[in-house]
């Protein structure tokens, strides 16, 4: 199903979506199956990657070992630092129904994995992706149109935290999910969720969905997911946890928030009004943290600000993913592939 | 002898009527002078394409739906900051409209910020908007900048419309070179003369520089450039006659030979016109060519008439002349002269000049309009040359009278006495020694011309239009737009062809992509657009701009809603249904290396769909068009060459039925375009459509050299001299006047190395040497070929009867 990339000198110089630091070296990901990892950020050397899919996010449990995943729900594997790359799993058009990329994936340890994507997808393994699970939804979307908003919205990154996730998407969302919370286990929510969809399909009557869902919202005890009140309609495309203990998130038109209280409460940072999308932050070693977007978006945060600082860049290439490279430079990801930026 | 009887009566007939002749010449040269005069320009596009190769056929299968890539583009380009001030952006929309208007262009291909066709998306909270990227409500004020910036930026168009640092904007447009109602051709002069005085002179300002490049400028330019060619044409005209009055010491006789063939270029130009044809800017050195054949005949008339008036007369016992001439010399009067030296010079001079005009036609082989109309005018010009040269000039001479004949003949006498030397030197190289050091020279020189030859590039081996010189304004423009834009204006265009639909498939889509990125990886490939790249940027957008989603969808009611997206931008990626879905190849310049390696590349390319799903069908683009023209030459180049010589070698064996002569004839020629092929590869000169005639001119040129002195040889070895002995003769009878042409036309020539045309310049250092060397090839080569070919009994002479 999957045509292995080519090799191209061009690797690291086309769309890259995301990269992982190991100790010794910096591995990224991106279009075309690209693949690339580079110990200076300068001389790029391509990996062995089984696919030509755009590939859109890439984590590493330890120095040797990682995944990488994308569209097609294709998840690759690598034990030898990124050099060569396996397929795990793919799903190209999950249920038949539509296609769902991974836009995000993260262990815990060397056999616990989750990857979530679109239209509400998350994937769940417990031997180090040798098998992936369907977390089911069933229950969220239930709680999800009680509540008004998108039933599937897309899940565009996650933050580990305690024994779940903190998870943001498109529209606002912005998600608690603890599995421990979850009455049943994985695989009956799943078997579960799978019955709902089957019965949902049958259901035209729109009364009876909303009697389901107001059945699930009045019973929130019994669902992992929690629905945590957004400090904004837009998409978010990401969040992280600061060495402080804060969260920011960020997403559409220049939108970044903060928050101190491990998600309840967001206070805005302003950014001058910019309407590019906010990409990516990187926490350097003094606190302070630098902001990456689409358009050649570039900010400075520095610790406890309530404003972002504009850093100047005379290009208009859109950054998706950043690295700390040395003390006083980054190295950044997107349109035009990897670039280093003195700060 | 029925010959010497058709020969005697077509002298009679001739010179009893020189009236009617010379009257019959001044009325056919006064008309065709007054049709050479409204003689037009006329260039054109679509007669530079090679009409019967496979891209050209894709190319004009595809023009309704993609246009033919006949482009022009102006820039406007801000001197200092960016274009972001009123006044350039006033400038701009005017140009913009003064583009839309001008006569030939296809006004939907017009394409600026200002067009409706320039879109923009925004990601907003729910969804996307979109609009034009200057708005119907904009004003050039200082306000509506920072929008315009923005919108700039969103549209994509950053690198192709506007410059990379916003220092400029250009406008694209398409040309239709016949009018859809009048059906009349697009008169590109009148294009490239508009483009200058609507456009670069109207927007030109101390702020602003105004840069214009495409088809129609280039003919323009070089159209403009080829004037000086009627500069360089009397300047070559003028040092013919100074070096004809130093030869003959006569002035009416070293106005002859130019005015006669300036008679034949006159007839050449008007039977053009009433024939319906133009002068192509690239074909413009034809006339100059049958020019200067024409004054190397002329000059072997005169030469051979001169010596008849001094000298004729007196034969030996043999009935031959007597070389040199007896110490009180005969001499014969000038009709008599006229007479004899028309009976000497009737069958070589015809048989050079047919020769010359066949394998001028031999490159009719080439299937390139342009090259078939270059094939025609020196045919027609050879044509003319042969009855201008053949009876105007020796009627002509027939009326001249030399001034104090004897104390011409004294001086010429006493000039000759100290030339003699010189002519028994050359004779030498009908010895043994001699000749051996000449041949092993020629087989060193062979050896390396063919290894060096082989270096010969086919195609522009410079970027840029390799016609014009690099700091020609055509040239400046395209580098500075080059520079300043990242979409190049070299365009390498492979059609994929599929099921109607083809744009929702997801598979060929996907594979359209995959082949885009693989060509992308090509050495040589600066860019590459598609549908399936469009499409990517809508689906991206489609979700919130996100990178992660920059990637083809599976579902086919996504592809759809991206195809609904890209709204009128879409019609240049694809047909209406889906069938053909052009992959546009930017490459970095236009050398034919470089289009070389990328069509390799393309064509290794294996797609993992079947062929009626997925074809890639090369090309088109101008990119296209260069591989097309450039294989298309490759091709010709041998089959030419191979007509070329063996009509040369037929029509040699007929008049000589000899085949020692004819090889001493044609291996000189061989070896000259052996060693024009290295030098073209060592002044860097590609081989292409107008270089390529070339080739077969040279030979042309070449062979009258070689046929007048072997003409003249063969006589004297037929009757009894030695080859040295005959040799002599006949450097003295016609191969002084070989040497004299070589020199005088080599020197008229290689003035055309100040030519503001670049390829005239090549072409002139190009054409010194194939004169000179052809000279050479006759004077020293042929006779020591001639030492080892000839049989023994007619190398040694037979000892003469007293």
């Amino acid at each position: 199903m999957q045509i292995p990339a080519i090799r191209s000198a061009l690797a690291s110089k086309v769309l890259l979506t995301d990269s992982a630091r190991l100790s010794d070296r910096i591995v990224a990901v991106g279009a075309y199956g690209n693949i690339v990892y580079s110990k200076d950020g300068k001389t790029w050397t391509q990996a062995n990657v089984p696919s030509q899919v755009l590939l859109t996010t890439v984590f590493f449990v330890d120095d040797r070992e990682g995944w990488a995943a994308g569209h097609d729900t294709l998840i690759l594997h690598t034990t030898d630092a990124g050099e060569n790359w396996t397929i795990q799993y793919e799903d190209a058009i999950p249920g038949g129904d539509l296609p769902k990329p991974i836009l995000d994936i993260y262990f815990a340890d060397k056999l616990h994995g989750w990857a979530i994507g679109a239209f509400s997808l998350m994937l769940v393994t417990e031997d180090g992706g040798a098998s992936w699970k369907t977390v089911g939804t069933g229950k969220l979307r239930k709680q999800l149109e009680a509540a008004d908003k998108e039933p599937e919205p897309n899940f565009n990154a996650f933050q580990h935290l305690g024994d779940g996730f903190l998870i943001v998407g498109e529209l606002g969302t912005l998600l608690h999910y603890d599995p421990k919370l979850s009455a049943v286990g994985d695989d009956q929510d799943s078997a579960d969720d799978d019955a709902e969809e089957a019965a949902d399909s049958g259901e035209d009557d729109a009364a009876a969905g909303d009697a389901e869902a107001g059945k699930a919202a009045a019973n929130p005890g019994n669902s992992p997911w929690r629905i945590i009140e957004s400090p904004y309609v837009g998409s978010f495309f990401g969040i992280r946890q600061l060495g402080s203990g804060d969260l920011l998130v960020y997403g559409l038109r220049g939108h970044i928030f903060r928050s101190s209280d491990l998600g309840n409460t967001w206070t805005p940072i302003a950014t001058g009004g910019v309407t590019t999308n906010i990409n990516d932050v990187i926490e350097m070693d003094d606190g302070e943290v630098i902001i990456v977007g689409s358009g050649g978006t570039l900010f400075r945060l520095k610790a406890g600000s309530a404003t972002a600082e504009r850093i100047p860049y005379s290009g208009f290439n859109g950054f998706v993913s950043a690295q700390k490279m040395g003390a006083d430079s980054l190295l950044l990801f997107g349109d035009a592939g990897a670039q280093i930026f003195p700060l | 002898m029925t010959k010497e009887t058709l020969m005697d009566r077509t002298i009679r007939l001739m010179f009893s009527n020189r009236i009617l002749i010379l009257v019959l010449f001044t009325v056919l040269t006064a008309f065709t002078g007054y049709n050479a005069l409204k003689l037009r320009v006329d260039a054109g596009f679509e007669k530079l394409l090679p009409f019967n190769h496979e891209y050209i056929k894709t190319l004009v299968h595809y023009q309704d739906d993609f246009g033919t890539g006949n482009q022009i583009v102006v820039a406007l380009i801000q001197k200092e900051g960016t274009i972001f001030n009123p006044k350039f952006f006033e400038a701009m929309k005017l140009a913009t409209d003064e583009v839309f208007f001008l006569p030939g262009i296809a006004r939907s291909t017009v394409t600026s910020i200002f067009t409706p066709n320039v879109r923009y998306i925004e990601v907003v909270e729910d969804g996307f908007s979109g609009g034009n990227v200057v708005p119907a409500e904009f004003r050039a004020t200082e306000e509506w900048m920072p929008i315009v910036r923005n919108n700039i930026i969103k549209s994509g168009r950053l690198g192709s419309l506007v410059a990379n640092d916003f220092s400029g904007a250009l406008i694209r447009a398409e040309l239709i070179e016949r009018d859809p109602t009048t059906r009349k051709p697009l008169d590109y002069q009148k294009v490239a003369a508009d483009l200058e005085t609507k456009i670069r002179n109207a927007f030109q300002t101390d702020a602003i520089d105004v840069r214009i490049i495409g088809f129609a400028k280039s003919t323009g330019d070089i159209a403009n450039g080829a004037r000086d060619v009627v500069m360089f044409f009397g300047i070559t005209l003028l040092i013919t006659a100074i070096l004809l009055w130093l030869y003959t010491r006569s002035l009416i006789l070293s106005l002859l030979p130019p005015a006669v063939s300036l008679v034949a270029v006159v007839g050449l130009l008007g039977s053009l016109d009433v024939l319906g044809y133009g002068l192509d800017p690239m074909s413009i050195l034809v006339p100059f060519l049958v020019f200067a054949i024409g004054v190397s005949h002329g000059v072997q008339m005169i030469s051979g008439w001169m010596g008849e008036v001094m000298y004729g007369g007196d034969t030996d016992d043999r009935g031959r002349p007597v070389v040199p001439a007896p110490a009180v010399p005969h001499g014969v009067d000038s009709m008599e002269a006229a007479q004899r030296t028309f009976r000497r010079l009737l069958v070589p001079g015809a048989l050079a000049v047919i020769t010359g005009s066949v394998s001028f036609a031999t490159i009719l082989l080439i299937a390139i309009g342009i090259v078939r109309e270059t094939a025609i005018t020196a045919s027609i010009g050879m044509a003319i040359m042969l009855f201008t040269k053949m009876i105007l000039l020796p009627v002509m001479l027939s009326y001249v009278r030399i001034p104090n004949l004897e104390r011409y003949r004294q001086r010429h006498r006493e000039a000759e006495i100290k030339r003699d030397k010189v002519w028994r030197f050359i004779a030498r190289a009908t010895e043994t020694k001699p000749s051996l050091a000449i041949l092993t020279l020629v087989a060193l020189l062979t050896v390396w011309g063919i290894y060096k030859g082989h270096q010969m590039k086919i195609g522009d081996l410079h970027p840029g239009i390799s016609e014009l010189r690099e700091d020609a304004r055509y040239n400046v423009d395209s580098l500075a737009i080059a520079k300043k834009f990242s979409i190049g204006v070299d365009k390498l265009t492979v059609m994929v062809e599929a099921q109607p639909n083809a744009c929702v498939d997801y598979a060929v889509m996907k594979e359209m992509d995959r082949f885009a990125w693989y060509v992308r990886n090509l050495p040589g490939v600066q860019s590459v657009d598609s549908l399936a790249r469009a499409m990517k940027v809508i689906m991206a957008a489609n979700n919130e701009g996100s990178a992660r989603w920059f990637e083809l969808s599976r579902n086919n009611y996504s592809m759809s809603s991206s195809l609904y997206h890209m709204g009128g931008g879409g019609k240049e990626l694809m047909n209406a249904d889906c069938t053909a879905m052009p992959v546009n190849i930017f490459t970095t310049d236009h050398k034919a290396e470089t289009i070389d390696t990328i069509i390799a590349g393309i064509k290794d390319y294996k797609p993992t769909l079947p062929k009626e799903r997925f074809n890639l069908r090369l090309a088109a683009g101008n990119v296209g068009i260069i591989a097309a023209t450039n294989q298309t030459v490759a091709a010709a180049e041998w089959p030419m060459l191979f007509w070329v010589y063996a009509v040369t070698v037929v029509l040699t064996l007929l008049a000589f039925r000899s085949i020692v002569g004819t090889l001493c004839i044609i291996i000189p020629l061989v070896f000259v375009s052996l060693l024009g092929n290295a030098m073209m590869a060592i002044l860097d000169i590609g081989l292409k459509v107008n270089t390529l005639p070339m080739m077969a001119l040279g030979v042309g040129v070449g062979v009258d050299y070689a046929i007048y002195i072997y003409a003249a040889m063969s006589g004297f070895l037929k009757t009894g001299d030695s080859l040295e002995e005959a040799f002599y003769k006949a450097m003295r009878l016609t191969g002084k006047a070989v040497i004299f042409i070589g020199a005088t036309l080599g020197a008229g020539v290689c003035t055309w190395i100040f030519a503001s045309l670049k390829f005239q310049a090549d072409m002139g250092i190009l054409l010194t040497f194939l004169f000179v060397t052809n000279m050479l090839g006759a004077i020293l080569i042929l006779p020591a070929l001639a030492r080892w070919l000839l049989p023994a009994r007619l190398r040694m002479g037979m000892p003469s009867p007293a």
